[in-house]
């Protein structure tokens, strides 16, 4: 039953996959787009079932992969809580979010290579998290990265999108090399990186040994979950179809790094220095996403700065010790981030493309189904009681409260940051003024309702799910309650009512430097990608040509050598042919007798 | 005996081509050629899992003691599969016309000959002759056919071939003289000129200016050829002999060849990045996985030569794979030039899938053939130190850089409104399939050929090699 189950949630969406490559001329478009959705839907079953069957944990060996020398790699699933609930939840969310994209990709005339990529996205989701060992995992690591790639540039007539895409698929391949180089070590030390294998063994290692095999992990997580330094990707990688951004930036993807450290937390836990930089990143992750989502005007930058803001959290967590909170923060997450993306994706929809909040308000009425998912999402968000937000939250401040007043402080801030810019938002989009001009907003189809109303729901109640929760602070909720009022009331007075679109920007330094996000992207392009382009056009415009230099001088002197043959020959280069024989019969003759 | 045939059918058919002037009946006959020493060379491939080793002595040169000495073990039959399916690929992907095609494919067929002679010698006389006799071939195809550049390229790639020769020649005198008995200095010294040797041929960063020039200006299967399979020649003369008569030599200078080619690696991706043409893209790009290959057979790990072995082949495979579709492209706009193109993947969503995939092979992603060698190959310089395998692993981040600039550049984007339709023909359907399929099936199941291609064997050294 279990062998089945786990072969059939792999086998689903690869299937869906190479049916729909291979089938996309021939099948109208709209029976691709089910075909991804009912294959997911398998998946989720199969998951499903198992997860509510299967009490044990166990490992699936499908087969060797390759083994030279000391070195060896299997492909084997391993079938644990953690690993079927993650799958349960990428193949859920991801599930609704491939109904979703029926109805906003419908019009697309590439619609089956959308669906088909959703698909392969989910393999490979799936293939990072049933491994059961490193490798394993680094083939869904660098699928997704992939898959990513594939969406974020899905309309790749625009230079800008595939810039984009290309972008995020580049840094993502930094962090990939910080995984790699860990894995090296594993196989360096055990000839495998299978995890029964390495977290038995890891411990016996030196701390020094431990401490760097950690930071490689750290670089791939940094990289995967859009942390400080590698997050420039995620705010360009929006450009993808709004669906995109609610399956990879919110649900799935972009949450493998903070599955890597809890999945590794073995490793980490004995190398302290690492776990300090994973809650020092994960905490400036939080402040920095926060702090820029504050002004951001493009409906998806806010809800993409919040998502970084967020890992931060579930990274910062996951550094502290605090796994099953990080893990179930993950979830309550993945509900309300991909709820509020596919609402942000019906107000885009219904506005005709329009992103810039600015031009957005009062589409409350216009738009009540959205405004209410919305609203929930909202609240989910930031903490209220009893919305799902407000439990996994909690649980990640209790811990960071018992593991540091520092820590625990700033979360607290970028807490009320958050539930300010959250606030700010849904003002901004339904209240207020209309600010969109002629356009005529309208609801989405029916396939885009239904998921929606599940995510709400979800969002609402995804606090009672049955997780391992540590403890809940009573009287943190009072004071939630106080700062939500507060902030919620603070936005509302600035963005509830009537707004200028033609508003002139504050011009402060502070304004200025939130707005341009830090100029890290500048700075990134002024002092890596610049610099380093301009070595590399150097060496090819001034150090190749004194090669090829060198190539006059050396064909110089062989014409001079072959200058009395050449009076002889015709002259052509068949000459240094000629010279060459002659040369070697000479030297060849001249040996042996 | 059937090493001889190998070796022995293509010059032949190279002869008759020589006589055939019509385009048809030229490339039928290479086709027909190179369809049946695949099937010998498979057939070889065969018989040697079932013996182990196949080999053949005739004596020749009765007087001089020089055999006629052919003995193949797994990673020089891995050679010849590749000598033989790349010319297959060359000849199949050749559609445009020619100038005499006739001499065109027979100079191909001999160099496919001088190949198979070189990589299925057993001595070093013979490794010379036929080192030498690639060279011929591949000097008159550049001269002949090609962009406008061609004669000075093609003079400029035989001088440095010369060079190369010179050096290997003194070095195998050497060894001759000494009787395959080489004292420590010797070997020193021995080593070195084998390293110029195979470092013009591989090529190793700062020997290898004339391989982007070579790579634009040739008529795209010749690029093949040396890319796919001359380069690996090179690589091959590690493996073969620098290894085997200079082993101290190896011993004391790894650490700087493998320097050296990591500074291949780094120069190859990062001049990669600002190429402004397909080929040279594709030229730096090998430069940089070259060197990856000749750095992990220094690196004396088991797991690092068979990962280099097993990705001459994927190499060869991928950069085969690449040079097809710029043919496809230039065949169809014109041009290979960076700027001038873009938006064929709305032309042939087909030729952009198998692009990313080649793409995705070159640049080691998990599930292709990249992903094994390269692996294998950064966890062989890791156990030398963990340094190299941090600076020859940024390859994978700048490989992955300049490759989807590449396809970007080439695929993405509106494109030019005048982009003419991309209907492929069956052949390159085909192929290209073949290919990409090849790529993934061997990323997922390497097992078969890394057992194929097993070290263990090489370390039998032969003893016949010295006369």
């Amino acid at each position: 039953m279990m062998l089945f189950g786990m072969i059939a949630t792999l086998a689903f969406p690869l299937i869906g996959f190479f049916l729909i490559t291979l089938l996309g001329r021939v099948l109208p478009r709209p029976v691709g787009g089910w075909l991804a959705c009912v294959s997911v839907a398998g998946a989720f079953i199969s998951a499903g079932t198992v997860l509510l069957t299967c009490e044990s944990s166990a490992t699936i060996g499908l087969f060797n992969w390759f083994e030279v020398g000391n070195v060896s790699a299997h492909f084997s699933i391993l079938v644990d809580s953690l690993s079927l609930w993650m799958s349960v939840m990428i193949t859920g969310v991801g599930g609704l979010i491939h109904v979703y994209a029926l109805g906003y990709m419908k019009d697309d005339v590439r619609l089956n290579s959308f669906f088909a990529y959703f698909n392969l996205f989910v393999f490979f989701m799936l293939v990072l998290v049933l491994s059961d060992s490193f490798l394993g995992m680094f083939i869904g690591w660098e699928g997704v990265g992939l898959c990513s790639y594939l969406l974020i540039g899905f309309w790749y007539e625009t230079h800008a999108y595939a810039i984009a895409a290309k972008k995020a698929f580049v840094m993502n391949r930094i962090g990939d090399l910080g995984f790699l180089f860990a894995i090296l070590m594993m196989l360096f030390f055990w000839g495998t990186t299978q995890f029964s294998v390495v977290f038995i063994q890891g411990l016996g290692l030196g701390a020094g040994v431990l401490t760097a095999m950690t930071m490689g992990l750290l670089i791939g997580a940094v990289g995967k979950s859009a942390q400080i330094p590698l997050f420039t990707w995620l705010p360009d990688a929006m450009a993808g179809p709004t669906p995109v951004s609610a399956l990879i930036h919110a649900a799935t993807m972009v949450t493998a790094g903070v599955y890597l450290i809890a999945r590794s937390h073995v490793l980490f836990s004995g190398a302290p220095l690492t776990s300090l930089m994973v809650v020092g990143l994960g905490v400036a992750t939080a402040v920095f996403g926060a702090l820029v989502a504050l002004v951001q005007r493009d409906i998806k930058k806010v809800l993409a700065y919040s998502t970084m803001s967020q890992l931060g959290y579930m990274v910062s967590a996951a550094g502290f010790g605090a796994y099953s909170a990080a893990l179930f923060h993950m979830t309550t997450h993945a509900f309300f981030k991909a709820l509020l993306f596919l609402a942000a994706g019906n107000v885009i929809h219904g506005l005709h493309g329009e992103q810039d909040i600015f031009k957005m308000g009062g589409l409350r009425k216009k738009l009540p189904f959205t405004f209410v998912v919305f609203l929930i999402g909202t609240l989910a968000i930031v903490g209220c009681p009893p919305f799902s937000g407000f439990f996994s939250k909690d649980a990640i401040l209790a811990e960071a409260f018992a593991y540091s007043r520092t820590v625990f402080v700033v979360l607290c801030v970028v807490s009320v940051m958050s539930s300010f810019y959250m606030f700010r938002l849904l003002f901004l989009t339904f209240f207020g003024n209309a600010r969109y001009g002629e356009k005529h907003p309208h609801e989405g189809a029916l396939v885009m309702q239904i998921p929606l109303a599940i995510l709400a729901v979800l969002a609402t109640v995804g606090g009672c799910l049955d997780w391992p929760q540590e403890s809940i602070l009573t009287p943190v909720l009072g004071v939630t309650l106080v700062v939500l009022a507060l902030s919620g009331g603070v936005a509302y007075f600035i963005f509830g009512k009537q707004v200028d679109v033609l508003a002139k920007q504050p011009v402060s330094m502070g304004y200025r430097m939130l707005w341009n996000k830090f100029y890290v992207d500048e700075v990134y392009q002024r002092i890596i990608v610049g610099p380093f382009l301009s070595l590399s056009r150097g060496l090819n415009q001034y150090f190749e040509i004194f090669l090829g230099k060198l190539d006059v001088v050396s064909l110089r002197s062989v014409r001079w050598v072959g200058y009395p043959f050449k009076k002889m020959q015709d002259g052509n280069s068949g000459t240094y042919i000629l010279v060459m024989t002659v040369g070697i019969l000479c030297l060849l003759v001249g040996l042996f007798l | 005996m059937i090493l001889l045939g190998v070796i022995l059918f293509p010059f032949l058919s190279a002869i008759v081509s020589f006589f055939l002037h019509s385009e048809k009946g030229s490339k039928a006959w290479a086709l027909l050629s190179v369809f049946i020493e695949g099937f010998l060379v498979f057939f070889s491939a065969y018989l040697y899992s079932q013996a182990g080793y196949l080999s053949v002595e005739i004596p020749w040169i009765q007087t001089l003691g020089i055999h006629l000495h052919f003995g193949v073990r797994g990673f020089e039959l891995w050679m010849m599969i590749l000598s033989a399916v790349v010319p297959a690929m060359a000849v199949v992907s050749s559609s445009s016309k020619r100038a005499n095609p006739g001499s065109y494919y027979g100079l191909l067929l001999g160099m496919q000959g001088a190949l198979m002679g070189l990589f299925a010698c057993a001595n070093l006389f013979l490794f010379y002759i036929f080192w030498e006799l690639s060279i011929l071939p591949s000097f008159f195809l550049l001269m002949g056919w090609g962009g406008l550049r061609k004669e000075k390229t093609a003079v400029t790639y035989v001088v440095y071939s010369l060079a190369g020769s010179f050096a290997l020649l003194a070095g195998l005198l050497y060894v001759f003289m000494s009787g395959g008995q080489v004292s420590v200095y010797g070997q020193m010294g021995v080593f070195i000129l084998f390293f110029i040797a195979v470092a013009i041929k591989i090529p190793l960063w700062p020997f290898h200016s004339w391989q982007p020039d070579t790579y634009e200006q040739t008529d795209h299967a010749t690029t093949m050829m040396v890319a796919g399979v001359l380069s690996k020649m090179g690589l091959l003369g590690i493996l073969k002999v620098m290894l085997l008569f200079a082993p101290l030599g190896a011993v004391f200078s790894s650490d700087k060849v493998i320097g050296l080619a990591i500074v291949s690696i780094l120069y190859g991706s990062s001049l990669a990045l600002v190429q402004g043409h397909f080929k040279r893209v594709i030229a730096y790009s090998s430069l940089a996985h070259m060197g990856l290959m000749a750095a992990s057979l220094f690196s004396g790990t088991s797991e690092g030569i068979q990962g280099s072995i097993f990705q001459m082949g994927s190499h060869a495979l991928n950069v085969v794979g690449l040079i097809w579709i710029g043919h496809i492209i230039y065949e169809r706009t014109g041009t290979l030039k960076l700027a001038e193109l873009g938006g064929i993947r709305s032309r042939s969503p087909f030729l952009s899938a198998v692009f990313l995939v080649v793409i995705l092979g070159s640049i080691g992603f998990p599930l292709t053939n990249g992903f094994v060698g390269e692996t294998l190959m950064l966890f062989g310089l890791y156990s030398v130190h963990p340094l190299f395998a941090i600076l020859a692993g940024l390859s994978l981040v700048l490989g992955a850089w300049y490759m989807m600039r590449l396809f970007q550049a080439v695929m993405l984007g509106k494109g030019n409104s005048n982009l003419p339709e991309f209907n492929l023909t069956w052949s390159e359907r085909i192929g290209l399939g073949v290919i990409m399929v090849s790529i993934v099936g061997m990323g997922i199941f390497p097992q078969p050929f890394l057992d194929f291609v097993t070290p263990s064997s090489f370390k039998e050294s032969d003893s016949s090699c010295t006369q």
